[in-house]
C-alpha cells in the first residue's frame, strides 16, 4: 500500500512539474501582444503548454526588461524585443544564440527576408549569428482620407491650385502639397500628422523617411563616423523639409506620439498621417474611429519616384528572442517550432500580427486579408533600421532632444544636427568604438 | 499599586517600533545612498560599484540642466502655493456661514483632493487638449484662439499650476475653514458693537487667530509642492522639452530611465541638503511670525 | 451685498466642480463622443461600456476579439490590502508614539520629533532609489509586506505629529486621577485617553488612508503585476494603440474614488475637529 501511494505521489509530482511549465512572453502592452496571446491558445491546445503574457506599457517596457535581466530573473522566457535592443541584449548575455535551434528545428532562413533577419536577429551585422527571429515586422505607412481625395470638389480645387490631379502622393513633395491643401484650421482640419514627440524613439525613427531619402544618414555603421553624415548638407536639407510639415499639423503637434497621431486620424482632424502599421487596426474599428470607413493605406512615397535610393522606410517592430535565464527552454523551443510554420504565420497575420514570413507575405490572400497589408508588403524590401549597438540609448536621447527642439522651433536644423554630430562622436569615443 | 509594566518599559514599547521602522526605511537607505553617490553604480549593470570620488557631484553641479530643474520646481511651487493660499482663504471666507446645502457643497469641493494625483494629471490632459479639450472650447466663446496648453513650452508650466491649484486649493479651504470655525463669535459681536469695518474685523480678529493654522497649511503645501512628481508626470511627463521638468521628474529619469544609480543618489543628496536648508529657514520664519502675531 | 457674494460663490463652485462633472459625464461616453467638437455636455449616447472595459479588456482584434479579465480587480484588491494594513498600523504606532512623546520627557525628544517631521519633507524620489536596491536584495520587492512597511513609514510622521497634538490637548490630570484610583499607566491610556482621541484617530486615518490609497511613485517602482496597486495600473493603461480612451480612464478613476468618498463621509464629523486640534499645537 505504501509503495503504491509513494509511486502515486511521484507520478503526481512528475505530472505537476511538467504541467506547471508555462511560457511567459514579455512584450509591450498593445494589441499585437494581445493578438499573440490569443493565437498562443492554439499552441496550448496542441501541446498543453500554457502561455502567459507579461505586457508592459511602452513607456516602461525597456525599464522592466532591464531590471528583470539585471537580476537574471527566470520570469521572462520569450522576449519580443525592439530591434535596437539587440546590441545590449547580446553583449549583456541576456539572450540566447539561436543558430543551433534553427538547425535542429529545420527552420529555413530563406523563408525570411535577408534585411529583416539582419535587423531583428543578426549581431553583429554580417556575423551569421542569430539571436532573434522576425516576429512583428512593423513599417511606417501613410494613412489617408480617401473620401477627401475622391471628392470631386476637392479634386477640382486641387488641380486648379497645383496643376496636377489630386491622388495618393507619388513622392514626398506631392505629399507636402496635399498637406498644405488640406490645412484648414477654421474647419478643424489639418493636412498632416506624424510623431514629432521626443518620447522614447519617436521622432528619431520617424525622421528616417526624410533623412535617408534625401541622401543623408545618422552615421556610417561600418566606420562609426557621425560627423559628415548626420550633419551633411543632405541631412540638413532633409531636416528643413521635415520641419516644413509642422505648419500643416494640428496645434500641439510637437508633442505628438503614437496615441496623438492615432487620435488625430480617428477623429477626422487630419487628412494624412504617418504611423506604424501595428496601429492600423485601430483606424478601421468603428468603435474607436469616426473615420473607420473613410481611410486607406499606402507605403510611404519616395523622394523621387522610381529611385530606390530615395525610397527608404523606417523599420519598426520587434523580433522574437529567448532569455538566457529562462527555465522553460524546452517549451520555448516547441513554441518556436510551432510559430514559424506557414500555417501559423498566416494565422498570426489574421489575428492582427505583422508577419514577414515570405510564404505568407507573397501569397495572394495576404493583400486581401486587411487593407494595410499591401502597404506592408510594399514596404518590406525598403525597410531600414538605425542603431542597435548597446550604447544606442545615449545616442537616441541626443537625437530625440535635438530633433524635437527643431520641431518646437528652439533650434535651427543646422545647429541641431551639429549638436548631434558632436555629442555622438563623444559618446562613441567614450564607449570605445573609436 | 500593582504595576504591570513600568513607565520606562511602556515608553520604550510605544516608541521603539516607530523609531526602528524609520531607521530601517529612512536612515539606512539614506546612508546606503550616500555611499552609492560616490560610485558609478548602475542597478542594471553587472559590475560592482566603483568608487569615483566626487565626480558625480561635480558633474551635477556643473550641469546647467540641473539648475533648470530647480528653477522649474521653485517657479511652480511659488506660483501654485501663493494662488492656493489666497484662493483657499477667500473661498473659505465665503463658505463660512450657514446655508442650505453647505455640507454637500463642502464635500463636493473636497473631492479633487481625494483623487489620485496621477489620475488628475492624466485626465486634465483631456481637458487641456488643444483640439478636443473643453477648456479651449470655453475660451472660444470669448474669441480666444486655440491654445496648445500642454504642447507649448510657454503655457505648459501655467497648465501645471492650474491643475495643481484645482487639486489642492480644497486643502487650504479646509484648513482655513477649520481656523475660521474656531474663532469665537463673541469677538465679532464685540467688534460690531464698536462699529468696526469688515476690513478691521478681518485684519485684527480673523487674521491673527487663523494665522497659526494657515501657516501650517502653507508649510505642508510648500513641502508637498516641492517634491511633487505624480501630477506633473501624469500631465506632461516633464515636457514639452524640459518646460515642466521638476526635480523629482529629473531624478526619476536619471535613476529609472538612464539607470545612472550612483549619480541619482548624488542628485538626491543635493536635493536633500537644499530641502533641509529651506525647511530650517522656513520653520524659523514661521515660528517668528507665530510668536509675533499669534495668540 | 449678500446676494453679490452668493453669486460669486456659486460661480466659483460651478467652475470648480466642472472638471469633476466632466469626468463623470466622460465616463459614460463612447470614444467617438469624447472626441467631438463642440463638446457634448448633456446630450450624448449614454453607455456603460467604459465601466465594463475597466474590468474586462478586449484581447485580439476583429473577429478574434474576445473579452478577458483585466488587471483592475486584482489591483483593487492589492490597493485595499496595502492601504488597509498600512493605515491601521500607521495609526496605531502614531497613537502609541504620540502618547509617549506627549506625556514623557524623553532624552532628545525635540530632536526626535524634528527628525520624524523631516521624513515628511523627503521627496519620495530621494529614498526610492536606495530602497529599490535594498528591497531587491532583501526580496521585499513586489511583496505585500514590503509595500505595507513602506506605506506605514510614509505616513508615520504625519500620524505621530497629529496624535501627539491631540493627546497634548487632553489634560494630564485625567490619567493621574485614574492612576490614583488604581489604574496602571497602560490601563489609564487604554480606558481614559484613547476614547478622547477618536476624532484625532479618524482624521489621521482619513489622511493617511487617502495618501496611501492614491500613492503612485513607490507603487510604480516597487511592485510588479502581483502586487501592483490601482494608480500605476490606470496610468499604465493610458496608452493603447487605439488611442487613449478618456472615458475608460474616467470610469476607472471614479470607481477608485468611491471607497474614499464613502470612508470620508462616515467620519466627516470628526474630520473638521481633527484638523483643527491636531495641527494647532504643531
Amino acid at each position: 500500500m505504501r509503495k503504491f501511494l509513494l509511486s502515486l505521489l511521484m507520478l503526481v509530482i512528475v505530472i505537476l512539474t511538467f504541467a506547471a511549465k508555462e511560457i511567459t512572453i514579455c512584450w509591450a502592452s498593445w494589441p499585437p501582444a494581445d493578438a499573440l496571446l490569443a493565437l498562443s491558445e492554439e499552441f496550448t491546445k496542441k501541446t498543453g503548454i500554457k502561455v502567459k503574457g507579461l505586457f508592459v506599457p511602452w513607456g516602461q517596457f525597456m525599464d522592466k526588461v532591464s531590471v528583470e535581466f539585471a537580476a537574471k530573473s527566470p520570469t521572462i522566457d520569450i522576449l519580443i524585443a525592439d530591434s535596437q535592443w539587440l546590441g545590449w541584449l547580446v553583449e549583456g548575455g541576456h539572450i540566447m544564440k539561436l543558430n543551433d535551434w534553427i538547425k535542429e528545428l529545420g527552420i529555413n532562413l530563406k523563408d525570411f527576408y535577408p534585411n529583416l533577419l539582419q535587423y531583428y536577429g543578426e549581431y553583429p551585422a554580417g556575423s551569421g549569428n542569430y539571436y532573434g527571429l522576425p516576429c512583428e515586422t512593423d513599417a511606417e505607412i501613410l494613412i489617408y482620407r480617401k473620401d477627401l481625395f475622391e471628392d470631386p470638389k476637392e479634386k477640382a480645387a486641387f488641380k486648379a491650385k497645383y496643376g496636377y490631379e489630386l491622388r495618393p502622393p507619388r513622392n514626398l513633395f506631392e505629399m507636402r502639397d496635399i498637406a498644405e491643401f488640406f490645412t484648414r484650421p477654421e474647419q478643424n482640419l489639418y493636412g498632416f500628422a506624424t510623431k514629432f514627440s521626443k518620447d522614447y524613439d519617436v521622432v528619431t525613427w520617424d525622421f528616417g523617411w526624410a533623412i535617408w531619402n534625401f541622401g543623408g544618414a545618422y552615421w556610417n555603421p561600418k566606420t562609426m563616423e557621425v560627423a559628415g553624415y548626420v550633419n551633411s548638407a543632405q541631412s540638413v536639407a532633409a531636416l528643413e523639409f521635415y520641419k516644413s510639415f509642422v505648419k500643416y499639423a494640428p496645434p500641439g503637434a510637437a508633442t505628438y506620439s503614437f496615441d496623438e497621431v492615432n487620435t488625430a486620424m480617428q477623429t477626422g482632424l487630419v487628412a494624412m498621417a504617418i504611423q506604424w502599421a501595428a496601429f492600423a487596426p485601430g483606424f478601421v474599428d468603428p468603435e474607436v474611429s469616426k473615420t473607420y470607413d473613410k481611410v486607406a493605406f499606402m507605403a510611404l512615397p519616395p523622394l523621387i519616384e522610381g529611385d530606390p535610393n530615395t525610397a527608404y522606410v523606417p523599420l519598426g517592430g520587434q523580433g522574437l528572442t529567448v532569455s538566457s535565464y529562462s527555465d522553460a527552454k524546452e517549451e520555448v523551443k516547441q513554441f518556436i517550432k510551432w510559430f514559424y510554420t506557414p500555417e501559423i504565420q498566416r494565422k498570426w497575420a489574421l489575428y492582427g500580427g505583422l508577419t514577414s514570413f515570405k510564404p505568407v507575405v507573397e501569397s495572394e490572400e495576404f493583400v486581401e486579408m486587411y487593407p494595410w497589408n499591401k502597404a506592408l508588403r510594399d514596404s518590406i524590401p525598403r525597410l531600414r533600421d538605425i542603431w542597435n549597438i548597446p550604447v544606442y540609448a545615449k545616442l537616441l536621447t541626443v537625437t530625440q532632444e535635438n530633433l524635437n527642439a527643431v520641431i518646437a522651433g528652439t533650434l535651427s536644423p543646422r545647429e541641431a544636427l551639429n549638436n548631434i554630430a558632436r555629442e555622438h562622436e563623444k559618446i562613441l569615443k567614450e564607449a570605445g568604438y573609436k | 499599586m500593582k504595576k504591570i509594566m513600568s513607565d520606562r518599559t511602556l515608553v520604550l514599547l510605544f516608541i521603539l517600533p516607530t523609531i526602528l521602522l524609520l531607521v530601517f526605511i529612512v536612515v539606512y537607505p539614506l546612508i546606503w545612498s550616500l555611499f552609492l553617490s560616490f560610485t558609478d553604480y548602475s542597478v542594471v549593470g553587472t559590475e560592482k560599484p566603483h568608487f569615483v570620488g566626487i565626480r558625480n557631484f561635480a558633474e551635477l553641479i556643473s550641469d546647467k540642466y540641473i539648475w533648470l530643474h530647480f528653477r522649474n520646481t521653485a517657479k511652480y511651487t511659488v506660483m501654485a502655493v501663493a494662488i492656493q493660499f489666497f484662493l483657499g482663504l477667500g473661498i473659505a471666507l465665503l463658505l463660512n456661514r450657514e446655508f442650505m446645502g453647505r455640507g454637500i457643497l463642502l464635500t463636493l469641493m473636497l473631492a479633487p483632493m481625494m483623487l489620485s494625483p496621477i489620475v488628475v494629471g492624466l485626465f486634465w490632459r483631456y481637458i487641456l487638449d488643444a483640439n478636443w479639450g473643453v477648456l479651449n472650447y470655453f475660451l472660444s466663446w470669448f474669441k480666444i484662439g486655440k491654445i496648445a496648453w500642454l504642447g507649448d513650452e510657454k503655457t505648459a508650466m501655467i497648465s501645471l499650476v492650474i491643475v495643481d491649484t484645482w487639486m489642492w486649493t480644497p486643502f487650504m479651504i479646509l484648513i482655513s475653514l477649520a481656523g475660521l470655525s474656531a474663532i469665537p463669535k463673541e469677538l465679532y459681536e464685540a467688534a460690531e458693537v464698536d462699529r468696526a469695518s469688515a476690513w478691521f474685523r478681518f485684519r485684527h480678529i480673523t487674521l491673527p487667530l487663523i494665522s497659526p493654522l494657515l501657516l501650517i497649511g502653507l508649510l505642508f503645501r510648500t513641502m508637498d509642492a516641492f517634491k511633487m512628481f505624480d501630477l506633473a508626470w501624469g500631465l506632461t511627463q516633464g515636457g514639452p522639452g524640459t518646460a515642466t521638468s521638476t526635480i523629482s521628474i529629473a531624478l526619476y529619469r536619471m535613476a529609472f530611465q538612464n539607470f545612472e544609480t550612483g549619480k541619482s543618489c548624488a542628485f538626491a543628496y543635493i536635493i536633500l541638503i537644499i530641502i533641509i536648508g529651506m525647511s530650517n529657514i522656513y520653520i524659523n520664519l514661521l515660528n517668528r511670525i507665530q510668536a509675533r502675531g499669534g495668540g | 451685498m449678500k446676494v453679490f457674494w452668493s453669486i460669486i460663490l456659486i460661480v466659483i463652485v460651478v467652475i470648480y466642480i466642472f472638471p469633476l462633472f466632466w469626468m463623470i459625464s466622460s465616463s459614460f461616453k463612447t470614444r467617438v463622443e469624447i472626441f467631438s467638437m463642440p463638446p457634448k455636455f448633456f446630450k450624448f449616447d449614454f453607455t456603460l461600456k467604459n465601466y465594463r472595459r475597466v474590468f474586462y479588456k478586449v484581447s485580439g482584434w476583429g473577429k478574434f476579439a474576445r473579452e478577458v479579465p483585466s488587471e483592475f480587480p486584482r489591483s483593487l484588491l492589492n490597493s485595499a490590502i496595502i492601504t488597509g494594513f498600512s493605515t491601521l498600523l500607521a495609526v496605531i504606532l502614531g497613537t502609541l508614539s504620540g502618547y509617549a512623546f506627549s506625556r514623557f520627557e524623553i532624552p532628545g525628544k525635540s530632536d526626535l520629533l524634528f527628525f520624524i517631521l523631516s521624513t515628511r519633507m523627503l521627496p519620495s524620489m530621494v529614498i526610492v532609489v536606495p530602497i529599490f536596491v535594498m528591497y531587491k536584495k532583501l526580496h521585499l520587492f513586489n511583496t505585500y509586506h514590503g509595500m505595507i512597511i513602506l506605506y506605514i513609514v510614509f505616513n508615520l510622521s504625519f500620524s505621530v505629529w497629529m496624535m501627539k497634538g491631540f493627546i497634548d490637548e487632553i489634560p494630564k490630570e485625567y490619567e493621574e486621577a485614574a492612576m490614583c484610583d488604581g489604574y496602571t499607566r497602560f490601563q489609564a491610556f487604554w480606558k481614559i485617553i484613547l476614547p478622547q482621541t477618536y476624532a484625532g484617530i479618524a482624521a489621521t486615518a482619513v489622511f493617511c488612508g487617502i495618501t496611501a490609497w492614491n500613492e503612485y511613485v513607490f507603487a510604480l517602482i516597487l511592485t510588479s503585476e502581483e502586487t501592483k496597486t490601482v494608480p500605476p495600473t490606470i496610468a499604465g493603461n493610458v496608452l493603447k494603440t487605439t488611442g487613449v480612451n478618456w472615458g475608460e480612464v474616467a470610469a476607472a478613476s471614479l470607481i477608485f474614488l468611491v471607497p474614499v468618498i464613502i470612508f470620508t463621509f462616515f467620519v466627516r464629523k470628526y474630520l473638521l475637529r481633527g484638523v483643527t486640534f491636531g495641527t494647532i499645537k504643531g
